[in-house]
C-alpha cells in the first residue's frame, strides 16, 4: 500500500515530495486510526482542509465499502451450505497461521529490548489472562513507553560525560 | 443495538486502534465476541475475508461487523464509526500541529503503542488458536481426534508458506478452505 501512495501522491499528483510523505507515514503510525487511512486524511488536508480531508477518507474507504457489503451478503447466504461450513472450519486455521507469521515478524521489528519484552508480554498477560478492556490495556502500553524510555533518556544523559566540548 | 451505539463502538474502537491495523482486532473482539453479539467462529470467518480483500483488514472488519449488526446502513455507519476519530485528530494535527512526529513524548508512546500491540494482536492469535486449530474443551471431550493433528499441520503448512513466501493471504485462505473441506 505505501509504495502505491509514494506513486499517486508524490509522482502522478504531485501533492508531497517524498520526504514529507514519510513524514505523513511517521505521523500516521503515531496517532489512532489505520495508517492508510490517516496518510489520506492528511493529504487531503493538505491540499484542501477539512472537506479535502474528508474526501480524501471517503475515497480510501468507498471501496472497502462497496466490496465487503457485496460479500457480505452472500456470505449470510451460504453460511448454512454444509460445505461452505467445512470450508471455513479450514479457512479458520489459515488465518490462524498468518496471524502467527504476522505476530513474529512485528515482534521482531517492535521489540528490541528488555522494555520492549515486558509491555509486549504484559499487554497479552493483561487483556487474555487478567480481562483488562482493551482500550486500557492500550492506554497502558502508550504510558509505559512514555515512562521506560523517558527514564532511559535521562538515565543516559545523567551518564554522559560533564566536561563539553568549550572546556579543554 | 441501535444506529448511534453502533457508531459509537466503533469511534471507541477506531480511536483504540494504536500501533497497526490489525490492533482493531483485539478491540473489536472484546466488543462483539465477549459480549456475545457474534462468536468466536464468525469473527474469524470475517477476519478472513477481511484478509483477502481490497483494503485495509480495520475497515473491512468495520464494515462486516457493522452490516452483521444492522445490514446496510450497519455497515456504513460502522465504517463511518472507524474513521471519524483518526478523521479528526489527523486534521487537526495537519493544520495546526508541525513537528507532531518528532515530539519525544509522541515517540516515546508510540513505541509503547506499537509493542502493546503486538501482545495484543497475539491475544487475537490465542482466541483463534484455541478454537480452531487445538480445541481444548473438544479434546477435553473426545480425546484428541485425527483431525486435531490434521489441522496442526494444516496450520504449520500454511504458516511456513505465507513466512517464506510472503504470498497473497487469499491463497493461504484458499489452501484452508481446501483443507477444510477434504481433510476435516
Amino acid at each position: 500500500m505505501l509504495p502505491m501512495l509514494k506513486r499517486e501522491v508524490v509522482e502522478k499528483y504531485g501533492w508531497q515530495d517524498e520526504q514529507e510523505l514519510l513524514n505523513v507515514f511517521a505521523i500516521g503510525q503515531s496517532t489512532p486510526g489505520i495508517i492508510a487511512i490517516n496518510v489520506a486524511t492528511y493529504v487531503g488536508t493538505r491540499q484542501r482542509g477539512l472537506l479535502g480531508a474528508i474526501a480524501a477518507t471517503s475515497g480510501m474507504v468507498v471501496p472497502s465499502l462497496v466490496i465487503i457489503t457485496v460479500i457480505a451478503t452472500f456470505f449470510e447466504r451460504f453460511k448454512e451450505n454444509e460445505y461452505v461450513y467445512k470450508a471455513f472450519s479450514g479457512i479458520r486455521v489459515a488465518v490462524c497461521a498468518m496471524l502467527v507469521v504476522i505476530v513474529v515478524g512485528l515482534a521482531r521489528k517492535a521489540v528490541t529490548d528488555n522494555a520492549g519484552w515486558v509491555i509486549m508480554l504484559g499487554a497479552f498477560t493483561l487483556s487474555v489472562i487478567v480481562q483488562m478492556p482493551i482500550y486500557m490495556v492500550v492506554f497502558c502500553g502508550g504510558l509505559s513507553g512514555v515512562l521506560f524510555y523517558s527514564i532511559r533518556a535521562r538515565a543516559k544523559s545523567d551518564r554522559a560525560p560533564v566536561v563539553g566540548p568549550e572546556e579543554k | 443495538m441501535n444506529y448511534l451505539t453502533l457508531f459509537l463502538m466503533f469511534c471507541h474502537i477506531g480511536l483504540f486502534t494504536i500501533g497497526g491495523g490489525l490492533a482493531a482486532l483485539p478491540l473489536m473482539h472484546d466488543a462483539f465476541v465477549e459480549s456475545g453479539i457474534l462468536t468466536n467462529s464468525e469473527f474469524y470467518d470475517m477476519v478472513a475475508i477481511s484478509q483477502s480483500t481490497p483494503g485495509p483488514i480495520g475497515i473491512n472488519m468495520a464494515t462486516f461487523v457493522g452490516f452483521r449488526n444492522i445490514s446496510y446502513a450497519g455497515a456504513v455507519i460502522a465504517t463511518i464509526g472507524m474513521v471519524t476519530p483518526s478523521l479528526i485528530t489527523i486534521y487537526l494535527i495537519a493544520r495546526f500541529v508541525d513537528d507532531f512526529e518528532k515530539n519525544p513524548i509522541v515517540r516515546r508512546s508510540m513505541r509503547g503503542f506499537r509493542t502493546s500491540a503486538v501482545g495484543l494482536i497475539a491475544s487475537a492469535v490465542y482466541y483463534v488458536l484455541i478454537q480452531s486449530v487445538i480445541n481444548v474443551d473438544e479434546i477435553k471431550e473426545y480425546g484428541v481426534t485425527i483431525d486435531d493433528l490434521l489441522a496442526v499441520v494444516v496450520c504449520v503448512g500454511i504458516g511456513v508458506l505465507y513466512y517464506r513466501t510472503k504470498c497473497h493471504p487469499a491463497l493461504c485462505i484458499a489452501i484452508g478452505a481446501i483443507a477444510g473441506v477434504f481433510l476435516f
